[in-house]
């Protein structure tokens, strides 16, 4: 009976340490030894929101030699900046994350970079609350990221049910709405194939003297350090991840990056504001940020010149074209030579 | 007879829609309660004519709602986020209707008018538009100065307690909305307001109060607050904004103590 409880003892202590190395041993790098500077690059291309548009991401890539016919790496030690938002509104976020994850491979192999910036609709799937709008997941991007088995179960139940004479897409509308097993699933395999490797990315970086971030940086935020902000911000996105596939229960967290409308994901001033007083606020981030210049992205705007996306007389560049054919799908990227900036677009016939 | 009361109801209407010197002059006497209600009826009676949505912008996405009836065409922004607490994201429309008849118990008018209303089988808080405005932040980037600065500061005071009232954010200036032609001063934008802590905002001091604001926080009491919020907020958040308002009525009591009434009691102009 003793050696029983022995071995079962054993058994139950030998779980328990396997169970907090893995809480303990990360699946990717460390967050410190994540990367957010480099300087001395000479050629960056910068594309901004895809919201689930593959093809047009693509089509860029293709268009500014980043990739060959087989969309394998070709542009050796040049950067590619994906400003965020790959996520929501569009079809195919899943194949974008996909061709990214190669991509940063062949990229970093090459002696080039890929890095893709989170943005507020990463932030919003990792946390669940896109589910709450109507329009931002769409029924493609939801049954790309459900387990297969509950996909395949679930479309058989909604086929059934067409019968009936309601349509299959106005039925998987409803379950993203309101289907709370399938909503949770959604979010549980999202964060466990994609949620954690989205962790390793950063919400703002530093190439040369150029500040890349999804949103804008606020006064307040330029005085933090890059490190600070994407560490941050990794804790946060974390504390939620924790809940959803650890079952941790939640204790209130003070959250200063996530869904703040004034936070590195969602700031717009810089973009919307103009005035002297807003230029000298400008010309503080920067002196803060010891950067030239600040690219931004997440507010889109009509861009048929490299001035239209020019702010504050080249202190600030907004890089949100409306790539993704929910916002028109403007074919547009801004290609960074040695500090000289141009702009590469394919126009469609738009105007 | 009740066709000359409603002409009056609609030409009220039309001065509150215009936010101009004469229509805000009238809002402030004691007709304020009777326009609430008249655009209260409109807002809950209307026809939607029109919904726009992903235009509006906004972490809760709401929605441009053209309304009309018949007579009056006017905007609304329908919310409809429901993410009550406990939650680790709190944001809920069920905050803008709660801080909103708070404002009304308060007889304060910087909230515009508001209902619960259930379009396109969402319910939400429906709210009437303010157009021709600038956010404080525009006004302060662009160094404009309102033509009566006392006037403009006033407003300003009320809001500030009102914010420490409902725990929100703290003269946020993309929320403080400023009539282009009357200088008038609005405040939106409560939907993660409330959170059930004891105390009041960090960083927001309370400096000085209207007399008519000062006279109703004391007059407010467990009672109405509860007939008036309680099916909008938890017994937390509740018991938490009743001890706040304990708190602004015990600060603005120091401050007359420190400073006498003269320095922190205004009247409102």
């Amino acid at each position: 009976m003793a050696f029983r409880f022995r071995k079962k003892t054993g058994e139950i202590l030998f779980l328990w340490l396997w169970l907090l190395l893995l809480g303990l041993i990360p699946a990717h790098l460390p967050a410190e030894e994540i990367p957010c500077v480099w300087s001395e690059v000479s050629r960056i291309v910068v594309v901004g929101d895809l919201h689930g548009d593959y093809e047009n991401f693509v089509r860029i890539l293709k268009g500014t030699r980043l990739v060959d016919s087989e969309l394998n790496w070709a542009a050796g030690q040049v950067f590619l900046v994906q400003m965020g938002d790959v996520l929501d509104r569009g079809p195919d976020a899943r194949k974008i994350f996909d061709l990214i994850k190669k991509l940063e491979k062949q990229a970093a192999a090459a002696g080039g970079q890929v890095q893709m910036l989170l943005g507020n609709h990463e932030e919003m799937n990792i946390t669940g609350i896109s589910l709450d709008y109507e329009d931002y997941v769409t029924v493609e991007q939801f049954q790309s990221f459900l387990p297969d088995d509950f996909r395949q179960r679930k479309q058989k139940e909604l086929e059934r049910k067409s019968r009936r004479g309601r349509s299959l897409e106005r039925l998987w509308k409803e379950v993203i709405q309101i289907d709370m097993e399938a909503r949770n699933k959604y979010l549980v395999n999202f964060n466990q194939k994609y949620g954690k490797w989205l962790l390793q990315h950063n919400a703002v970086i530093k190439i040369n003297d150029l500040v890349f971030v999804h949103g804008g940086l606020s006064e307040e935020f330029s005085r933090w350090k890059l490190e600070e902000i994407n560490k941050r911000l990794r804790q946060e996105l974390g504390a939620f991840q924790k809940v959803l596939l650890n079952g941790s229960v939640y204790n209130s967290f003070k959250f200063e990056i996530v869904y703040k409308s004034n936070g590195p994901l969602r700031y717009r001033q810089l973009a919307l504001t103009d005035g002297n007083l807003m230029e000298n606020q400008v010309d503080t981030i920067l002196a803060n940020l010891e950067a030239r210049s600040l690219i931004v992205s997440h507010t889109p705007r009509l861009v048929l010149s490299l001035e239209d996306m020019k702010h504050f007389g080249g202190k600030v560049w907004i890089v949100d074209t409306g790539i993704s054919r929910a916002y028109g799908g403007y074919l547009r990227a801004l290609i960074i030579n040695d500090g000289q900036f141009s702009l590469w677009g394919v126009d469609d016939g738009k105007k | 007879m009740e066709k000359n009361k409603s002409w009056v109801k609609g030409f009220l209407v039309i001065l509150w829609l215009l936010g101009g010197p004469v229509g805000a002059g009238f809002l402030a006497g004691e007709t304020d309660k009777q326009e609430r209600e008249v655009m209260e009826k409109y807002l809950k009676k209307a026809r939607v004519v029109q919904i726009i949505k992903g235009a509006a912008g906004g972490r809760t996405a709401p929605w441009i709602v053209k309304l009309s009836d018949g007579r009056l065409k006017q905007q609304a922004i329908f919310k409809f986020i429901n993410r009550p607490r406990p939650t680790m994201l709190p944001d809920s429309y069920r905050y803008e209707v709660a801080a909103y008849r708070l404002s009304k118990l308060l007889g304060l008018g910087f909230v515009p008018a508001m209902v619960e209303r259930t379009i396109e089988g969402r319910p939400g808080s429906l709210q009437l538009m303010i157009t021709g405005t600038m956010t404080e932040d525009y006004r302060a980037n662009q160094g404009l100065e309102p033509p009566d600065k006392q006037a403009f500061e006033q407003a300003l005071a009320e809001i500030l307690i009102f914010e420490n009232l409902v725990y929100d954010q703290c003269l946020d200036g993309t929320d403080i909305l400023i009539q282009k032609t009357s200088w008038r001063v609005w405040r939106i934008d409560f939907s993660e307001a409330f959170t059930p802590v004891e105390e009041l905002l960090p960083d927001c001091p309370i400096r000085r109060c209207s007399r008519s604001l000062y006279d109703s926080l004391k007059k407010l009491d467990e009672a109405s607050v509860k007939s008036a919020l309680g099916s909008y907020l938890s017994q937390a958040e509740l018991a938490a904004l009743l001890k706040r308002k304990q708190l602004v009525v015990k600060k603005i009591e120091e401050l007359i103590a420190e400073q006498g009434e003269e320095a922190i009691i205004f009247l409102k102009k």
